[in-house]
């Protein structure tokens, strides 16, 4: 029996209704209806943070934006099976980081995700407002890049480990999960990734 | 940073470019974000946006280098076209003086001479 959207539901976001006909066998409409609306809230409360966490990873918006989309998707059709055990946001980046590793196996693209990278340079560009002075600007900046710059010379596993930690600020405990590592791993991985920006801000300054 | 372990004794200059890097990554995260419809539209086409925009971008490149080079071949064999005809023009001309100026059989000439001797404007052409 096809499942079919609650047209009364006001919260239902676009992603649940346009793959609302592929959810098939769900005993009964009511059911559905609350799974619809409780994943509803997850896509609402956690879409940006997916997102930003892809687009710091990949520094390509158009394939943060599908992988994004890829997550949700994923996500929606095991939410009946995800027994709360993790934070929705562990699970979501777990499904997230594997899709990247999806992502960097395939090598067919190669071409194309190099070129559709947004240059580091760029990105450093952007600065919290709260940096007043043009010097204290330009050293920001400066900064920034150098983080950037090491992210860039980062492994895989160790710049999802990195961005985890110090732009979506998880702990430890959830990024070993949502990676699949251990604990020590992760704090290895970390301690690599400190140590390069620590090289890198020292040689600036 | 809510856990204690070493991490967390970060050396305040470390601690203040770590934090910078993230509002800075958060800030071009949002406005990224703006731009962005997620759950709007299908997923399965997005994942062909940059290779698309960048074969519509070669073509373009290609078209912008190709019809100027062909504009100029296209010049330059009507160029050569009406060198060939010009040439073609000068040559029939020389033919056909040639035709006009070829020696009067020998039993005209004393018809010719006696031409020359009665026309004085002749005269003074031939004179010239």
């Amino acid at each position: 029996v096809a499942a079919q959207v609650n047209p009364a539901s006001t919260r239902s976001s676009t992603l649940a209704m346009e793959h609302s006909l592929t959810i098939t066998a769900m005993p009964q409409a009511s059911a559905t209806s609350s799974v619809q609306e409780e994943f509803d809230e997850i896509f609402l409360r956690y879409r940006s943070q997916v997102f930003r966490f892809l687009l710091s990873l990949l520094r390509d918006r158009d394939t943060a934006e599908t992988l994004t989309q890829e997550c949700f998707l994923r996500a929606f059709r095991a939410w009946p099976n995800f027994r709360q055990e993790s934070n929705p946001l562990t699970w979501l980046m777990r499904i997230a980081v594997n899709l990247t590793r999806d992502h960097w196996r395939n090598r067919k693209l190669q071409f194309w995700k190099r070129a559709a990278s947004v240059e580091i340079s760029e990105v450093s560009d952007w600065l919290p407002g709260k940096v007043a002075s043009p010097e204290q600007r330009a050293l920001a900046r400066q900064q920034v890049e150098a983080v950037w710059k090491v992210v860039e010379e980062l492994s895989p596993r160790q710049k999802t480990v990195f961005l985890l930690r110090f732009v979506e600020e998880m702990e430890l405990s959830e990024i070993a999960e949502a990676t699949g590592l251990n604990l020590g791993t992760v704090k290895s991985h970390l301690s690599r990734g400190l140590n390069a920006v620590r090289t890198r801000i020292g040689r600036q300054s | 940073m809510k856990e204690s372990f070493e991490f967390e004794s970060l050396d305040k200059e470390l601690e203040g470019v770590l934090g910078r890097f993230r509002d800075s990554a958060h800030a071009w995260s949002a406005q990224e974000y703006a731009q962005v419809s997620i759950g709007a539209s299908g997923a399965s086409s997005r994942g062909w946006n940059a290779p698309l925009r960048w074969a519509v971008g070669a073509c373009l490149m290609l078209a912008a280098v190709a019809i100027p080079v062909h504009r100029e071949r296209v010049r330059q064999a009507r160029q050569a076209q009406v060198v060939i005809a010009t040439q073609q023009d000068a040559q029939l001309l020389e033919d056909v003086d040639k035709d006009v100026s070829r020696q009067v059989p020998a039993s005209m000439s004393p018809l010719t001479s006696l031409i020359a001797s009665d026309d004085p404007g002749f005269r003074a052409e031939s004179e010239q």
